[in-house]
């Protein structure tokens, strides 16, 4: 039986890592992507059951990756978290404008963070 | 250049805007005088025409004048009063309000002398105008403070009316604002004041006139009710109690007449029902001095009782005073040759004496009852006498033929006696004034001859003359030879041929008369029968005699009462003329005195001037009237002069039977020598006890005059009294009439023709000429040190020559030595010449009197504040003339007016030029408003410099204008805008640009100042553009340089077709206009470097907005990692934590969280003025915000052993505003608080009021200095830099609180003491604006 997958799109090597490491005591499996394009890719290809999307990525941003996985039926219903680092008011609007699922600062707690997954997408 | 900021744009166009706004002020308050003075000729002219339509009622006026006084000064309220007495009184007002108006209304009557101090009193006494610029300030009085808080001023200015050099009142205006007056606005208000004064004058004169009417028609009235009503004296008595209630003001009148002891009701007026039976009560009583009408009788005098309610007053009069509701009470007299047989009586409801004309008129009344009461007595007398006549007569009808005559009394008498007693003679002998005369004798022919021996003395020649003497019947018989009959008995016997005779005594009462006497041829004696018979006869003879007398004496009353009667009715049908009246009084006197002659004069209390005289023969009137004017003022001896002392009458029985005659008093000669005068009456005519004339007669025979005719012409000269004083009163009124018409044509003249002084002087030398006929009058006004002709009006005998000879004297030199109408000017004061060839004449005098045909002249000066300008100069062609003092006030009134209608003029001329100028002003600014609203409201300069030239060009009047701009690199000048430019000349200024130095723009350039070429034609102007100049027609030039601090960035360039220079107000104009240019280029310039410099800035702080954002992503990721990582670590993910490494790993999570706060503080900053900060505006509870800071910083509390609270109200509802930075403000504030507190504690409390949240954050640390308070929500701002290093902190937290709450809609404040704590304090709106966010 395998586990729920969740799709981390992150640039940064540190940051996939907390939640490689946040996640490998849980049943939860992660998938990394490294830019917008790879996500969106990523997404496509192996249904993930929820997104991790960073807002600020090469190639394409998280906002507009999230825009594109919208689109697709596929994708249209996953649970997507937005992370964003520019923790303005507004950003979390924009998250949502763009479809996001839900929205978390940067920089979180990763606590807080499997708090919310959880919230979305339970364990089991 | 240097740089230029936002600020320095901001200022640069706020300051315009300034400029513009002042200009706009500027230009309305110029506006607003030009209003003003248009105003103020336009307000003259109607005061003026209000006076000349408003002769009896001065309150038009004085309403007219305060309406515009307050309206040409721009005043908030004016104000006329009135001096009557001691106090001003108000005249007129306008209103401000109800409570205002009752407040002025009952600061009136003002006591000058209990109020002195007042500014109107003041003003009203000193004679000078005064200002108050400050009520509120330290020269403001407590009362004029009080008075202008009530009506809403605070400055105030009152000038005084003058008339003859005394204050008769106060014109003032105020003003809601405090400030001074300007010299203009007193000259204003004195020019009202003068006007209010000439109405005061004027209505005054009109009163006078129309009260001296009324008193004429009255008397005149009266004077007719008397000739009309001969027996009955009620009608006249009825006449004077209306007449005299009316004309004296009074609510009553009543006339009482004195009757032996008592005295009676014998009049009354508007006594009403209840005051008749309250007189009747008290009358008829005794003359006693209990009634104040019993002194008057007594005392014989006038009582002008001003109340009768004083207890001084006699108590019956008091008590009908009460009952009859009068206060004033005036008595006069009615004295009958000194004798006092009544009173007239008018009483008034209000307390105050009457006037003096008041109590000349009840004079004048009570002489006419006097008259009207004699003359009834007169009448009464005449027809008792005429009844008792009538029955005499009819018993005696039968022995008389004739009841007129005694004569043929006489003749019957003789013819009876002979045919009684059959004697041959019978005579009747009269005693007339001690002489015996024989009216009749009859007998044988040739006895009549017996007559030529009579009238002889009264002696013992005759024994009628013994008969008389011994009052009884003397008979002798014989006559001839007997010792004991009378010599001259003997002789009349022998001669007539009679031997014996009888006489009987003819007695009347005591008197014997005459006697009766019969004679015989033969001698023989008289029987007893005979002497009985001749007693009764000379008894009826007597009754005859008496009856004869009776009658004649009768007709003769008759005669005088119709005599007086007509002479009444004279003077009433003749108010005007004095001859008639005297005509009739001399016939009539001269007939009924049996006087051949008779004169009349009056007398002006010295000399006499005869004006009326009745039979003297033709040739002989010049001699006479030319004897009595050489002898105006009579000798003491003459009649005249001792009517002069004595004031009697004056009966001389033979006028050369005197001293005067005998000392050759020149009077009495010529009167005695060449009138043949023998016996003369004078009486003088009395008015108040003044000899006012005389009337005398004269008989050419030796004759005394009887006392009745005595009494006669005394009547006669209180009748010529009456006549001379309705004369007196007509003249007066006629003159007062001629004088207020002269006065009121003149007012119209002055009203109607504002602008020019010409008419006014015309109107004058014709009024003046008028009144002094006929005198010429010319106007002669001081001008440039010469004395000019201004007007001229020819009178009677002025010949045209004449005045063209006047004419040929001026202009003259203003020489006192020589013109007399220089020294009128300089000494002020009225010259007259009495003789122009007196030697004492100046010679110029002379030669201008010869010229100008006048003998005597006389100079009346205009005068205007106290200073001669001009004179009216009235001449006479004869030598002697004086003006009388009437025609001299006259006089000095149309002076006056000629310097009121001068003044006017002035004015008016001065509005005039000052509303010119003004219109040029309010033009020009107008022009240059537009052009600074065109500066401020465009910045392309081509626009503005556009306007500049074109206004620059109209409002100049000029051809053409350009204006161009200096390009400093290549030195040459670039065309930008121009106005009426010839394109040809155009064409070649654009090939061609001007270069510096070059021409009169590059010279203007140059110098730094205006240069101006008056003719391009001119060969010293020597230019490129000459040529182009002259093709296009211009002429001249004016170049202002456009300057701007030190530079030169241009010129504006004005042409004209016309040679000439520039008047200077057209160069001060262009320099205004040149200055707005540079001002124009000079912002255009500017504002293109900040337009540059604000791109930039903008482009730069778009990049510091991104670098900012790109930057707080970049620290971010790596923080999220750090943060991530030591959280994982902690929350022991990697495995057990020693408990060692705890601590040190709680370091890097605070470090790290300080280190996020502070990017997040960076980043709002940074939005914030990139003006990019939003806020999330939603629904939030207080309640949760509160609770989230307090539980977020309870450790932090907890840990420093702080007592930490927080408290809100659950009835706070719900708030509407951005939940997160609300929540990032309280927690800024509550964590400094915090922070900054070492023990005590902190408290959060928020409270609603009204719309309003107010939040408190309250601690008990370490306070703020106040120095610092003011700083402390600037940017990277801690009270002490060492502070930060204690404390820690980004020093933006305020700052940001600050921007967000007032992001909010509110604001944030803090109170503090050092040391002791501070408190925290924002307020925001419950519910935020949407639109209210930045």
């Amino acid at each position: 039986m395998s586990g729920k997958t969740i799709l981390y799109v992150e640039d940064n090597e540190f940051n996939r890592k907390i939640v490689r490491d946040l996640l490998k005591r849980t049943k939860y499996e992660l998938i990394e992507a490294y830019d917008g394009e790879a996500g969106v890719a990523a997404a496509l290809e192996k249904h993930p059951d929820l997104i991790l999307m960073d807002i600020q990525l090469p190639k394409i941003s998280g906002m507009e990756a999230t825009r594109r996985l919208r689109a697709e039926a596929a994708t249209a219903a996953t649970p997507i978290i937005a992370i964003t680092s520019f923790a303005l008011s507004g950003d979390d609007l924009k998250a949502k404008e763009a479809g996001a699922t839900a929205y978390l600062a940067k920089p979180y707690s990763p606590f807080d963070l499997l708090k919310l997954i959880r919230q979305l997408l339970p364990e089991s | 250049m240097a740089a230029i900021t936002k600020a320095e744009l901001q200022a640069q166009l706020a300051k315009l805007q300034r400029s513009l706004a002042r200009e706009k002020k500027k230009t309305a308050s110029f506006a607003n005088d030009l209003a003003r003075s248009r105003g103020g000729q336009a307000a003259t002219a109607e005061i003026l025409k209000v006076i000349a339509s408003s002769p009896s009622d001065v309150q038009p006026v004085f309403d007219a004048v305060a309406e515009n006084s307050m309206r040409l000064l721009g005043a908030l309220s004016a104000t006329v009063t009135v001096r009557v007495g001691d106090a001003l009184h108000l005249g007129a007002l306008t209103s401000t309000d109800d409570a205002g108006d009752e407040a002025l209304k009952r600061f009136f009557p003002l006591s000058l002398v209990e109020y002195r101090d007042t500014i109107l009193a003041r003003a009203a006494l000193s004679g000078a105008p005064l200002a108050v610029s400050d009520t509120e300030g330290s020269h403001g009085s407590p009362t004029l403070r009080e008075m202008g808080r009530r009506r809403g001023w605070r400055s105030f200015l009152a000038v005084p009316m003058m008339s003859k050099g005394a204050a008769i009142g106060t014109v003032s205006v105020t003003r809601r604002e405090a400030g001074d007056f300007s010299e203009h606005d007193t000259e204003l208000l004195t020019t009202f004041a003068d006007q209010a004064v000439i109405a005061i004058e004027n209505v005054r004169l009109f009163n006078e006139t129309k009260e001296a009417l009324e008193r004429q028609t009255a008397t005149a009235e009266i004077l007719k009710v008397i000739a009309s009503s001969p027996s009955d004296v009620q009608p006249v008595f009825d006449a004077i109690v209306r007449a005299a209630a009316k004309l004296c003001d009074g609510r009553l009148s009543t006339v009482l007449r004195v009757d032996g002891e008592m005295v009676n009701l014998a009049a009354h007026h508007n006594l009403g029902d209840e005051g008749v039976a309250m007189y009747r009560q008290v009358y008829p009583t005794h003359v006693s001095r209990d009634l104040v009408a019993g002194c008057a009788i007594l005392d014989r005098t006038v009582i002008n009782l001003p109340d009768a309610l004083d207890e001084a007053v006699p108590t019956r009069s008091r008590a009908l005073a009460a009952a009859g509701a009068f206060r004033a009470v005036l008595v006069v007299p009615m004295l009958r040759e000194g004798e006092p047989i009544g009173i007239i009586n008018v009483s008034r409801a209000e307390p105050g004496p009457f006037s003096e004309a008041h109590v000349n008129l009840l004079k004048t009344f009570a002489d006419q009852a006097v008259i009207a009461i004699e003359n009834v007595r007169l009448f009464n007398e005449t027809k008792e006498a005429l009844e008792r006549q009538t029955a005499t007569a009819e018993i005696l009808a039968a022995m008389s033929d004739s009841m007129t005559d005694a004569q043929p009394v006489f003749d019957a008498i003789v013819r009876n006696l002979r045919r009684l007693f059959d004697t041959r003679f019978a005579v009747v002998q009269l005693l007339r004034g001690g002489m015996i005369e024989m009216p009749a004798a009859d007998g044988q022919p040739g006895f009549e001859r017996l007559r030529d021996y009579y009238p002889r003395p009264l002696d013992d020649t005759t024994i009628g003359a013994r008969t008389m003497v011994a009052r009884q019947v003397i008979q002798t018989s014989p006559v001839i030879g007997n010792p004991a009959a009378a010599g001259g008995t003997q002789e009349f016997a022998r001669e007539f041929g009679f031997n014996a005779v009888m006489f009987a005594p003819m007695i009347r009462g005591d008197t014997v008369i005459g006697v009766i006497g019969i004679a015989h041829r033969e001698a023989r004696e008289f029987d007893d029968e005979e002497v009985a018979l001749i007693k009764a006869f000379a008894d009826q003879a007597v009754i005859a005699i008496e009856n004869v007398r009776l009658f004649n004496e009768t007709r003769e009353a008759l005669e005088r009462q119709t005599a007086t009667a007509e002479i009444l009715k004279v003077i009433s049908q003749s108010p005007d003329d004095l001859s008639p009246v005297f005509d009739a009084i001399l016939e009539r006197a001269t007939r009924l005195c049996e006087a051949q002659l008779g004169f009349a004069f009056t007398c002006d209390g010295q000399a006499f001037d005869l004006v009326a005289q009745r039979g003297l023969e033709t040739e002989r009137i010049d001699q006479v009237t030319e004897a009595l004017q050489r002898n105006r003022v009579p000798g003491p001896q003459t009649a005249l002069g001792n009517i002069s002392s004595t004031r009697q009458l004056v009966h001389v029985p033979d006028v050369r039977d005197t001293d005067a005659y005998r000392a050759g008093d020149p009077l009495r000669v010529s009167t005695a020598d060449l009138i043949g005068a023998r016996t003369l009456l004078a009486v003088p005519l009395l008015r108040d006890r003044t000899v006012v004339g005389a009337v005398v007669i004269y008989r050419r025979e030796v004759r005394p005059f009887a006392d009745k005719q005595l009494g006669l012409l005394q009547t006669f000269a209180d009748q010529a009294v009456i006549a001379i004083e309705n004369v007196r009163l007509f003249n007066e009124t006629k003159e007062a009439l001629e004088r207020q018409t002269a006065t009121a044509e003149i007012l119209k003249v002055i009203a109607s023709s504002p602008s020019d002084v010409q008419p006014v002087f015309e109107a004058i030398v014709q009024g003046a000429g008028h009144l002094a006929a006929p005198c010429s009058v010319a106007i002669s006004m001081l001008e440039d040190g010469q004395l000019h002709l201004n007007a001229q009006h020819a009178g009677t005998a002025t010949t045209t020559e004449a005045l063209a000879g006047t004419r040929a004297v001026y202009p003259l030199p203003f020489d006192p030595a020589r013109a007399p109408s220089a020294r009128a000017i300089l000494e002020r004061k009225v010259i007259e010449i009495h003789d122009t060839d007196d030697p004492e004449t100046p010679e110029f005098t002379q030669r201008a009197g010869r010229a100008g045909g006048f003998r005597s002249a006389v100079f009346v000066p205009l005068i205007r504040e106290d200073k001669g300008i001009g004179t009216i100069i009235i001449t006479h062609p004869q030598p002697g003339f004086r003006l009388s003092e009437k025609q001299l006030d006259m006089m000095r009134t149309f002076a006056n007016q000629a310097v009121i209608a001068i003044e006017n003029v002035r004015l008016f001329k001065e509005l005039q030029s000052r509303t010119e100028a003004l219109t040029r002003s309010v033009g020009q600014l107008t022009a240059l408003g537009e052009v600074g609203q065109a500066i401020s409201s465009t910045l392309d300069m081509e626009t503005v410099l556009k306007t500049i030239v074109s206004r620059a060009v109209q409002l100049t009047g000029l051809d053409g204008g350009s204006i161009y701009e200096y390009d400093e690199q290549a030195e040459e000048f670039l065309l930008r805008a121009t106005e009426n430019a010839d394109e040809d000349y155009l064409a070649v200024l654009r090939q061609t640009p001007i270069r510096k130095g070059e021409g009169a723009v590059g010279r203007a350039a140059l110098t730094g100042e205006p240069v101006q070429i008056s003719d391009v034609l001119d060969a010293s102007y020597q230019t490129r553009l000459r040529d182009a100049l002259i093709r296009a027609g211009y002429r001249a030039v004016l170049v202002v340089p456009l300057r701007r601090e030190d530079h030169i960035i241009g010129a504006l360039a004005v042409t004209r077709k016309v040679p000439g220079a520039f008047p200077p107000e057209v160069v001060e104009l262009l320099k205004t206009f040149a200055t707005q240019s540079a001002l124009a280029i000079q912002n255009a310039r500017l504002f293109r470097e900040i337009a540059d410099k604000g791109r930039q800035l903008e482009e730069a702080s778009q990049h510091k907005s991104q670098f900012l954002a790109s930057m707080s992503h970049e620290l971010r990721t790596p923080l999220n990692a750090i943060l991530g990582f030591n959280e994982m670590i902690l929350g022991e993910i990697y495995g057990e934590v020693p408990i060692d490494m705890k601590e040190p790993l709680d370091d890097i999570q605070t470090s790290g969280k300080h280190l996020l706060r502070l990017i997040n503080n960076v980043l709002d900053l940074a939005k914030i003025e990139a003006g990019r900060m939003e806020l999330s505006l939603a629904d939030y509870a207080v309640q949760d915000m509160v609770e989230s800071v307090r539980a977020t910083l309870r450790p932090l509390a907890e840990a420093k052993g702080l007592a930490f609270l927080a408290s809100v109200p659950n009835e706070v509802p719900l708030a509407y505003g951005d939940f997160g930075r609300l929540t990032q403000c309280l927690m800024n504030l509550a964590g400094n608080s915090l922070k900054f507190t070492k023990s005590g504690s902190v408290g959060i409390s928020v409270e609603q009021n009204g719309a309003m949240l107010i939040y408190r954050v309250v601690d008990t640390g370490i306070g703020i200095p106040p120095d610092k308070i003011d700083s402390l929500f600037t940017e990277f701002k801690q009270t002490d830099a060492s502070i930060a290093s204690e404390y820690g902190g980004t020093g933006l937290g305020l700052s940001i609180t600050k921007q967000f709450i007032e992001m909010h809609g509110g604001r944030i404040w803090v109170e503090s003491v050092l040391g002791e704590g501070s408190t925290f304090v924002f307020e925001l709106p419950l519910r935020v604006n949407d639109g209210a966010t930045a």
